[in-house]
């Protein structure tokens, strides 16, 4: 209470407009009692509302679209008119509010003014009625005091603990909002407040003003955190009633499959682009020259045994090997050059679990200035190592093929065991991989190149075999069956 | 091709190794070992794969392969022929060559007092080990040197042949001969043969003749020991199908010095088969001039580089006539080297040839593996590659599963499409009749894909991206890449034609179909070309019903090529986003049940010009109160202008233009 130390003049004062100006008048007009000065603890602030109106939205905007440029505004609804009593026990901060449809003299009286009576009692303890109740006409004399800086900071200080104590308990968003049009609304109690501070001394007006904004301050922050409130709530109840059952099936398409040679393949190309090779492709359907002679297997030559070929119509042969890329590689580009070729090749074979007539290659060739067999086995170590995707042990011994010299069969040590000796590598720990050699010098002459300044490596890799061994697929058949029991699996 | 341990032993003395060590040697340093086999007699046989010697005709005899061994572990090469036993006297046979091309060399003994009886044991067992039927000595004989020493031999009954001279000549045209398997050949100019007076006793190289082969009876023989011209032998070979030891061996260029070391072999085996056998008269021997083989120069520095690693002259020279080559220091560091007359008929003509002696028995694995020092060049794009990978993931991830299919089809399931056999490439030598022709659609494994999994499958989606081949007039057919994508179902099959126009958005955004009429396979009323950029690039169709099994076959046949290529027109520039709002408004026009809405839309977009935003179909509806026979189709037209906001008034404006335009066309709109 020692902030009321200084108060000039404190009592209570009525803040209807008309009523308000005529008490005021009088209140000039005559001094006040001594009594109720020196007892005057009490603001209390009554006000009176009427014709607010209720108004709604008669259906919800639709949202904007394609084709809806701008919002569609609806009517508002008319709900009726209301009148709110309101009055605030600046004091200790209780308000009293009512709610009433109707805005008659029997409102204000039996459902307000009797309550406001109950707390003036004691302090100005006017003289009531015969009945002990204010009457209308005593109204008027009741009330005598004039505002001070003190009373609107009572006023107020109380008002703000009311509001946010109704703030706390909102139940509902409504409720909420009634506060908010309550105490806040164009005609809130504050606004009420707002509208006395004209009367105040001009010293005091400013002080007062700034008071009043914090408080309408906090309310709102604390208004729009009690929103916040509300929507998160609305909002976590929506999300939780839409559950899913992630275990159903989701609709239709699955993801289709790559069929393994296409994956490995890719696989491949991949490793080998990223040293700087270059894919290329060739004809399936080759010419005899490319397919042997020009990879130094002339006609007549034993060689030609190793590949059963399947002869066509007019002389031309299906290829049974990619190795005529690498002359289609060194006629296109000439040297230097990296390349791989992978793709579909064709022996004259009987079909079985581990023979077939159509399977897949990929040839590998690098020509450049001194390629040597030491730069062949670093090339092959460190492309198997991507391939297998670990360390692999490799191993050259002599092999015949007529377009390299000298010509190796490059082993690995056996995957499975690690060369330690398996029934899969038949317990020799080592498992024969791929063909390889350095270019035949007759090979590079044929496609043009100067053997004595470009040399190089070739290699074929069983692309088909591959797969085979990385899938543990035992049929080889399979590959080419189109069942999608098969490929569904990759 | 089959070696005997002991043989190889007796060969190459002082090989001290156990024979799976001496398989694995050989392996490392010579020609692949495919296993060894401990056999009954204490014998042990090294199997060497066939494919891996045929550029060594040496070894196709033991002592070829008993010269590597001996040079691998440091063992000494025993020759077991003595030339020294040939004899001196005038020939009492006369040969005559045609042609020294086709046979350089044909060299023959005359043997008087033989018996022909069963080989000793030692004989036989040693020709059962390595595979080769025993049958009389002197049969015996002339395998055996062939085996020791890879020289082919052939002996006659003396008198059983006609005249006094052999000769070796072409087959006349329409000559026959029977041969000693008992079978008839009809011969013919390109064939070579041995031939007496009468007529042909032998297909040269191949197979003697029946008439004129060794029998009990025989008393006098005539022993063949002759050099072969390689192709010639290999052509008649394969023409006649007709594979024996002596045309395998032949075809691999064998040693025309060889010859008379056979007969000489032949010999001092003979005397101790067949008892009492003596000479009559000497050595025939008709022979080409032969060119020594020409010295090779190898200079160290240049084999160091080719190896990638450092080696000693000395070593070189150590290995080098270990393995009986001549070699001379002509200059410093620079070997003159000559290759021995058994490996220089094809295998050993230059410097290149003599890398691998060298490397290979050095030990390939004393070469560490060495980075080259390489200029960084970006591979060149593969494109169509590329293109394809794209095909294949976008496929893929709209649930297709790839399949592979063979290049392979039959004239039955290309007829049952609706295509001509005729067009197709046709396999020379097809494994079967039900692969004798070069696909020239996927359809035909596509539709045995259908079937096949329509047994399993109530739906599903599947792919092939391949080549097609289609024959040119002249020189190599066309490969053209396709992509062939089916969606079965049991369903009516449009809801997957749909899905595939889908699909065929996704691959080429704005593509669009135009309907045409139907191919034999394809369903009559269902069936579109794909048109994209102005061109086009494949066609969407069902499969024609009667093609399937169980349901229906949606299929997109895409020419990846074209589509390829089309692809890479696009170019994307970026158009300011419209700052002003857009109005929307829906027209439905009234039209026949087969008219195309994608037409009307057209249209409307014309109308609309530059307006327009974009429209969009909404919905066709048939029914009360539209006249039967009749749609109508709803489209929502979207439409700004670029400057600002139009007004109500204008979008009316724009509408009302579009209607009176379609109305004069005769369209009918329900507004």
């Amino acid at each position: 209470m020692a902030r009321f130390r200084n108060i000039r003049v404190a009592g209570p004062i009525v803040l209807n407009a008309e009523q308000g100006q005529a008490l005021e008048q009088r209140s000039r007009a005559r001094s006040l009692p001594a009594r109720l000065v020196e007892r005057s603890r009490i603001v209390l602030c009554v006000d009176e509302k009427t014709q607010i109106q209720a108004l709604d939205r008669t259906q919800p905007g639709p949202p904007l679209k394609r084709g809806r440029g701008a919002t569609i505004t609806h009517d508002y609804k008319r709900n009726g008119t209301t009148t709110v009593f309101a009055a605030l026990n600046a004091a200790n901060g209780t308000a009293i509010s009512l709610c009433q449809e109707r805005h008659r003299h029997k409102e204000w009286l039996r459902r307000f003014a009797l309550s406001v009576h109950e707390l003036l009692k004691e302090a100005s303890a006017p003289a009531p009625d015969r009945r002990g109740r204010l009457s209308p006409r005593s109204r008027g004399r009741l009330i005598e005091w004039v505002l001070s800086l003190a009373m609107v900071e009572t006023a107020l200080t109380g008002l703000e603990s009311g509001a946010h104590e109704r703030i706390r308990a909102a139940a509902t968003v409504e409720e909420l909002e009634r506060v908010r049009v309550e105490v806040l609304g164009r005609k809130g109690t504050l606004a009420e407040i707002s509208k006395g501070l004209g009367k105040l001394a001009p010293e005091e007006r400013a002080a007062a003003g700034r008071l009043l904004n914090a408080v309408k301050q906090a309310l709102e922050e604390a208004l729009e955190a009690r929103r916040a409130e509300f929507r998160e709530a609305a909002a976590g109840a929506r999300f939780a009633a839409e559950w899913i059952d992630f275990t159903l099936l989701a609709p239709p398409p699955a993801r289709g499959h790559l069929h393994p040679i296409s994956r490995i393949q890719a696989e491949i190309e991949d490793v080998f682009t990223s040293l700087g090779f270059t894919v290329m492709d060739g004809p399936e359907v080759e010419t005899e020259y490319h397919n042997f002679d020009a990879l130094n297997i002339p006609p007549d030559h034993p060689a030609r045994d190793m590949q059963d070929t399947f002869w066509l119509a007019g002389g031309s042969l299906l290829r049974t090997h990619t190795s005529p890329v690498q002359v289609r590689g060194m006629e296109r580009f000439g040297p230097p050059l990296r390349m791989i070729a992978p793709g579909r090749v064709f022996r004259n074979e009987e079909v079985d679990a581990s023979h077939e007539h159509t399977f897949y290659q990929l040839e590998g060739m690098m020509v450049d200035r001194e390629v040597s067999v030491a730069h062949l086995v670093y090339f092959m170590q460190t492309l198997l190592n991507a391939v297998f995707k670990r360390e692999v042990t490799v191993r050259l011994r002599p092999g015949y093929f007529p377009f390299v010299e000298p010509g190796f069969e490059l082993d690995i040590h056996c995957l499975i065991c690690g060369g330690r000796g398996c029934p899969v590598c038949k317990q020799g720990g080592w498992v024969e991989l791929l063909p390889c050699g350095l270019v035949h010098p007759n090979v590079l002459r044929l496609s043009g190149i100067d053997s004595e300044e470009w040399s190089g490596f070739a290699f074929g890799l069983g692309l088909t075999r591959l797969v085979m061994m990385r899938y543990a697929i035992d049929d080889i058949r399979l590959l080419q069956g189109g069942d999608l029991r098969f490929l569904n699996q990759f | 091709m089959r070696f005997s341990f002991n043989w190889l032993a007796e060969l190459a003395e002082g090989i001290n190794v156990s024979p799976e060590e001496l398989g694995r040697l050989i392996t490392m340093c010579t020609a692949e070992c495919e296993g060894v086999e401990r056999i009954e007699s204490g014998d042990s046989i090294i199997e060497i794969d066939n494919k891996s010697i045929t550029h060594r005709p040496d070894l196709w005899g033991h002592l070829g392969l008993a010269r590597e061994a001996a040079a691998i572990t440091g063992g000494r090469l025993r020759d077991p022929v003595r030339p020294e036993l040939l004899p001196f006297d005038a020939p009492a046979i006369g040969v005559e060559v045609e042609d020294y091309a086709l046979s350089p060399r044909y060299s023959a003994l005359t043997l008087d007092n033989v018996t022909v009886a069963p080989s000793p044991r030692w004989l036989q067992s040693r020709l059962a080990a390595i595979g080769i039927n025993p049958i009389n000595n002197i049969v015996d004989v002339t395998n055996y040197v062939m085996a020791e020493i890879a020289q082919p031999m052939h002996a006659f009954d003396r008198d059983l042949l006609h005249g006094r001279d052999i000769l070796v000549r072409r087959a006349r045209a329409g000559e026959r001969i029977l041969a000693l398997n008992e079978e008839e050949y009809a011969l013919d100019p390109r064939d070579l043969v041995i031939a007496d007076e009468r007529g042909a006793i032998a297909i040269a190289g191949v197979i003697g003749g029946l008439d004129t082969g060794i029998g009990g009876s025989t008393r006098r023989l005539v022993l063949e020991s002759a050099n072969f011209q390689a192709s010639s032998v290999r052509r008649t070979s394969s023409r006649h199908k007709l594979r024996t030891d002596a045309s395998m061996r032949f075809e691999k260029a064998q040693d025309p010095h060889n010859t008379v070391r056979g007969l000489a072999r032949a010999l001092e085996l003979l005397e101790e088969v067949s008892p009492g056998i003596r000479l009559a008269g000497g050595l025939a021997d008709a022979c080409a001039p032969l060119a020594p083989p020409a010295p090779i120069l190898l200079p160290m520095d240049w084999l160091a580089r080719k190896l990638g690693r450092a080696i000693e002259m000395a070593d070189v020279v150590r290995i080098l006539e270990r393995l009986q080559f001549g070699v001379e220091e002509t200059a410093p560091q620079v070997l003159s080297v000559t290759a021995p007359s058994w490996r220089s008929t094809r295998d050993i003509s230059i410097k290149d040839d003599l890398v691998e002696e060298v490397g290979r028995m050095i030990g390939y694995g004393s070469i560490a593996a060495k980075p080259p020092a390489l200029p960084v060049l970006p591979p060149h794009p593969n494109e169509e590659r590329l293109y394809h990978r794209q095909v294949r993931t976008t496929l893929v991830e709209l649930g297709f599963t790839e399949v592979y299919n063979y290049s392979f089809v039959n004239e039955h399931e290309v007829r049952e499409l609706g295509l001509d056999p005729g067009d197709h490439l046709k396999v020379a030598n097809p494994i079967s009749s039900d692969q004798g022709l070069m696909r020239t659609s996927l359809l035909a494994g596509i539709r045995r894909n259908i079937n096949l999994n329509s047994r399993q499958f109530e739906e599903f989606r599947l792919f092939e991206i391949g080549r097609e081949i289609h024959r040119q007039p002249q020189g190599l057919p066309s490969e053209i890449p396709h992509l062939a994508a089916v969606i079965a179902s049991r369903g009516d099959g449009a809801a997957g034609l749909m899905a595939l126009k889908r699909v065929a958005e996704h691959l080429m955004p704005g593509c669009e179909l135009t309907p045409t009429g139907a191919r034999a396979c394809e369903h009559p009323a269902r069936a579109a070309e794909v048109h994209w950029r102005g061109r086009a690039a494949g066609r969407l169709f069902e499969l024609h019903p009667s093609l399937v099994e169980t349901g229906r076959a949606a299929v997109l046949d895409l020419d990846l090529a074209v589509a390829r290529e089309l692809a890479a027109q696009a170019t994307i520039s970026y158009a300011p986003i419209r700052r002003y709002p857009a109005s929307a408004f829906d027209l439905s026009v009234v039209v026949g049940l087969r008219e195309l809405a994608g037409g009307i839309g057209k249209k409307l977009a014309g109308y609309a010009a530059g307006d327009l935003v974009s429209i969009e179909f909404l919905r066709q509806y048939t029914g009360p109160p539209l006249p039967e026979g009749s749609k109508s189709v709803s489209f929502r037209l979207t439409v700004a202008s670029s400057g600002r906001t139009l007004s109500s008034e204008e979008v009316s404006a724009i509408r009302s233009r579009i209607i009176d335009a379609m109305r004069t066309e005769g369209y009918e709109l329900r507004v």
